[in-house]
């Protein structure tokens, strides 16, 4: 089941590694924006869709909890705690325009003006400049796996900039801002894409239907794409006022001209591709891998961080195969061997760092109801058991390092007033799981 | 109904490897876990009854040797997320 799921994440990484290719033929004659706001706007109503479709397959055809449309709505109008606080629909808003559409604007820019290999760098430094504000923010270990990946992601890049800077035309100063602006969105997207937590109530709903989960990340992604286009219409038009000639300015004009036979567009086979190939079915494949994932071994999130490195080098791979992008064979093969690598060294760092344990909690008198899933909210908890026994409650906790853990344990689990008493296990070894 | 109970065990230093083992074997228990801590060993089982219970623990995990001493927990209400 697990190789399975880790699978869907590949083929997902794949299918998102072919959109440099796709959409490199377009630019000569449509706009990027009107890629952008068709890719999302189109794949947006057909997750929301999809979602809807779900919940009521679930509830006409399977003896599943029925899911009420109205919960798995209400989130986006509550608080998210992990985020600022903020509610739902303006959290969707930042991710959705600054991770999302700034994101793609700058990375199609980079596309345009430079090559599918240059642009690709973007996502190796945004992987380095992640790996470096997890270590900033205590969440992860930069061990010695971890610097070497890191060396070796740089190295990779120099190749790169190396080869690219031979050509002429390809590798220009903008160019290069163009790709700045890509990596740092890319950058704010993978640190806040994670930034969202179950309320009570969803978990409630999540243990009486675990599919819950997926119409709602479906919606969580529907509304992002929808809030970004939403937020990207007035950006557009404010460029389009500045009296200074840019690339974005071309692009928005050329938009506005594209408005006139929108539905052409739409029904050509690079638009349908990149909607249905490389958005809504690696979207799919990714959430079902999600909300099926085991807690057992790798956690979903490190087995992202592992094969995450797949969607340059499929990117690279493609982008020559495919003859839009040249590079000398005998140093493309040194690249994508070096990023290859990453991928192995990536799962020795985050297998040697995780944290596997389970904590036997006495509660003080009258703090059953509630603590519970007090406990589960904690980001690095899996699963609570309510018991009768010498102990009240086990829970088992998988964290990527021992200082999340300690962190988890000391500063968030121990300063519960309604725990009395805490007993630590680590576990060594899962000897045997059967469901 | 399914019964599920958490049996933590406290092992004899060299018969650790004997006792996962035989863990391993008895279809009813699910999970088996090798811990650091109190206890060494953290078995899961599910049962149909409590009858079951008795006979699966009395006649498969009891006689096992190498085993100092077991806990045993009920579980009430399991959650996830």
């Amino acid at each position: 089941m697990q190789n399975k799921n880790i699978f869907y994440i590949i083929f997902g990484n794949i299918l998102w590694s072919l959109i440099p290719v796709i959409v490199f033929g377009l630019f000569n004659e449509i706009s990027i924006i009107t890629i952008i706001f068709l890719r999302f706007f189109v794949s947006g109503i057909i997750l929301m869709i999809i979602a809807v479709l779900i919940t009521y397959i679930n509830n006409k055809y399977s003896s599943n909890q029925p899911l009420r449309l109205k919960d798995l709505f209400k989130f986006t109008y509550s608080k998210n705690e992990s985020f600022f606080k903020l509610r739902y629909i303006y959290y969707f808003a930042i991710i959705g325009f600054f991770g999302i559409i700034l994101q793609l604007i700058f990375f199609f820019l980079a596309l345009k003006i430079s090559s599918v290999s240059l642009t690709m760098i973007g996502f190796q430094i945004a992987i380095i400049i992640v790996a470096i504000y997890e270590h900033g923010a205590q969440s992860e270990k930069l061990d010695k796996f971890k610097g070497l990946y890191i060396i070796i992601l740089v190295f990779s890049i120099g190749i790169i900039i190396l080869v690219k800077s031979q050509e002429s035309g390809r590798f220009s100063l903008i160019g290069f801002l163009y790709i700045i602006i890509f990596t740092l969105c890319l950058t704010f997207f993978q640190i806040t894409i994670d930034k969202d937590s179950y309320s009570k109530d969803e978990i409630k709903l999540i243990n009486k239907n675990e599919l819950y989960k997926v119409p709602r990340l479906l919606i969580k992604i529907s509304f992002t794409f929808f809030m970004g286009i939403m937020l990207m219409i007035p950006f557009v038009f404010i460029i389009y006022l500045i009296p200074v000639q840019t690339d974005l300015t071309t692009e928005i004009g050329q938009f506005y001209r594209d408005l006139s036979n929108i539905f052409q567009i739409l029904l050509r086979w690079e638009i349908l591709f990149l909607i249905l190939g490389s958005t809504i079915f690696p979207y799919l494949l990714i959430f079902i891998a999600y909300a099926k994932w085991s807690p057992y071994n790798l956690t979903y999130r490190q087995w992202n961080c592992i094969l995450t490195i797949i969607e340059p080098i499929g990117g690279i791979f493609f982008g020559v195969l495919l003859g839009v992008d040249s590079f000398p064979i005998e140093l493309l093969v040194i690249v994508l061997f070096l990023l290859i690598i990453t991928i192995l060294l990536r799962y020795i760092h985050e297998s040697t760092n995780k944290v596997n344990a389970y904590l036997l909690l006495s509660k003080k008198k009258g703090a059953l109801k509630g603590l519970s899933l007090k406990i589960l909210k904690f980001s690095g908890v899996f699963s609570i058991q309510s018991l009768v026994g010498t102990h009240d409650i086990l829970v088992y906790i998988r964290t990527n390092s021992f200082r999340e853990f300690r962190y988890l344990v000391d500063d968030k689990i121990r300063k519960l007033k309604e725990i009395e008493n805490i007993k630590i296990l680590f576990i060594n070894k899962i000897i045997k799981i059967t469901s | 109904m399914t019964i599920k109970a958490l049996i933590f065990c406290q092992v004899y230093h060299n018969a650790m490897v004997k006792v996962l083992e035989e863990f391993k074997k008895i279809p009813e228990i699910k999970k088996v876990f090798s811990l650091t801590g109190d206890y060494d060993v953290l078995a899961e089982i599910e049962v149909e009854s409590s009858d079951e219970l008795y006979e699966a623990f009395s006649k498969k995990i009891d006689p096992i040797e190498g085993i100092i001493k077991t806990n045993t927990h009920m579980v009430m209400k399991s959650w996830e997320k």
